[in-house]
């Protein structure tokens, strides 16, 4: 009982603050769950790559293309749900995810083209410090109702 | 003048919250982003060079096809081309040493040493050991770069010789390695892989621990466009430099292959590599020679203009 109330006042403060602020907060938590998510495929992949060849391979396109979008999907409609509270969601878990993913992956790759910077620490930080932005575009790219849904 | 404005906002705003037209919205970026993704690396490399990236310029020269007198007189021209390495196939006759193709050999390895150029030796993925042996006691000093297997990953035929399991193609590889090992030779080793490495990723990932660095054959402008995306996956996942090791065009179209194989030496040049191997210089059963036609000048003066 007390642990939900204090959720509810995390929840509420949350909901209290000024636009920007949760835009950030949700551009924050999106890159930093992007971020590990690709540093952790650049220290597997030859694991995946030499696991039962070709299964391994499979397994990462699977991950890759299919979890990891769910997941980014998922997690950006659960913060819009808790910091707007708002129910439901306008763009599939899936979809929103590899929109995110891509729009994620060409700002790196851009920025791995043109100023020659390695993933770690360069493009990391860069994204860190675009979060605000980003939080824009998860926020744009997906929403919920205010009104309940059955 | 700021209500009308802050109308059109608020109007543009409802509309694109809509489910329907957000779904669109975000589908059209998905499509965008992945064409951005597709074609920025070779638009960007396109059109930036790297002046200050020494580069270096091989050809492949099939000197079994010339005559054995001509043979001195083709590497001066591809010296004087200022060509740095040049590739050949692995030809030698183990069964009697003064048969004509070990004569050309030797031929080809006086004018090579003659010139300091550089030479990699193609060692196919049928030949055997013995052969091998032969061939790296008599001339394996000469030898800048060896190559083990051509294209493993590629499952051509059911031909005797063609590969089809990892683990036939791995334990071919071992073999071959091993031998050349036993020569203990100066030379630096690699294995070239055509783009269909982006389906068997394993071979390259297990062959390179054992490679000073590996190749990349490009072959088809539509290949050439994505060729940076290929080069940074080969990188990444072997941690070794790429080098292309075969770049070329069969075609009678002289203009046509002039320009393809500039556009692919500016690209690899602006990308940094450290060199790219053209094929060839001469071919009797397809087009991709250019000795003789026009592209021979082109590509003279490029080496001229860019490649230290």
């Amino acid at each position: 009982m007390q642990k939900t109330q204090s959720e509810n006042k995390v929840l509420n403060h949350l909901r209290n603050m000024r636009l920007a602020e949760k835009l950030l907060i949700q551009g924050l938590i999106t890159v930093i769950i992007l971020i590990v998510i690709q540093a952790w495929f650049y220290s597997a992949q030859d694991s995946f790559m030499n696991y039962m060849p070709p299964l391994g391979f499979a397994f990462l396109l699977a991950i890759t293309y299919f979890a990891q979008p769910i997941i980014i999907g998922a997690v950006n409609i659960a913060l819009i749900n808790s910091l707007h509270k708002t129910r439901g969601w306008q763009v599939g878990f899936w979809l929103n995810g590899i929109f995110l993913l891509l729009a994620f992956s060409t700002l790196n790759l851009i920025l791995q083209v043109t100023f020659n910077l390695q993933f770690m620490p360069s493009i990391a930080i860069i994204d860190l410090l675009l979060s605000f932005p980003f939080g824009c575009l998860a926020r744009f790219s997906n929403g919920g109702w205010k009104k309940p849904i059955d | 003048m700021g209500k009308p404005v802050s109308n059109l906002v608020q109007g543009l705003i409802r509309f694109t919250n809509k489910s329907l037209v957000k779904n669109l919205i975000v589908i059209t970026l998905c499509v965008m982003f992945f064409f951005i993704q597709l074609f920025y690396p070779y638009d960007f490399y396109s059109a930036h060079s790297d002046s200050n990236s020494s580069f270096q310029v091989g050809i492949h020269y099939v000197y079994e096809q010339d005559n054995l007198t001509d043979i001195y007189g083709q590497v001066t021209q591809i010296y004087d081309l200022g060509f740095k390495v040049i590739r050949i196939n692995f030809e030698c006759d183990p069964q009697y040493p003064t048969d004509p193709v070990n004569q050309k050999t030797d031929m080809f390895f006086e004018a090579t040493s003659y010139y300091g150029l550089a030479v990699a030796l193609v060692i196919p993925n049928d030949e055997t050991t013995d052969s091998i042996n032969f061939y790296l006691d008599h001339w394996g000093g000469n030898l800048t770069y060896v190559q083990i297997m051509n294209e493993p990953e590629t499952s051509s035929s059911w031909d005797v010789g063609a590969l089809f399991t990892d683990d036939e193609i791995l334990s071919t590889f071992n073999s071959i390695y091993t031998t050349v090992e036993s020569h203990h030779l100066s030379a630096e080793l690699y294995t070239n892989f055509g783009i269909g490495y982006v389906l068997r990723p394993n071979i390259p990932v297990e062959f390179s621990q054992k490679l000073n660095f590996v190749g990349l054959d490009v072959y088809m402008n539509s290949f050439l466009v994505l060729s940076p995306l290929f080069i940074q996956n080969l990188h990444e996942i072997t941690h070794k430099d790429v080098v292309i090791t075969e770049f070329g065009m069969s075609t009678t179209n002289s203009d046509e292959q002039t320009n393809y194989i500039i556009s692919g030496l500016n690209l690899f040049k602006s990308m940094g590599l450290k060199g790219c191997w053209i094929v060839y210089w001469n071919s009797a059963y397809d087009n991709y020679g250019i000795r003789g036609t026009p592209t021979e000048t082109a590509v003279g003066d490029w080496i001229a203009k860019n490649a230290k």
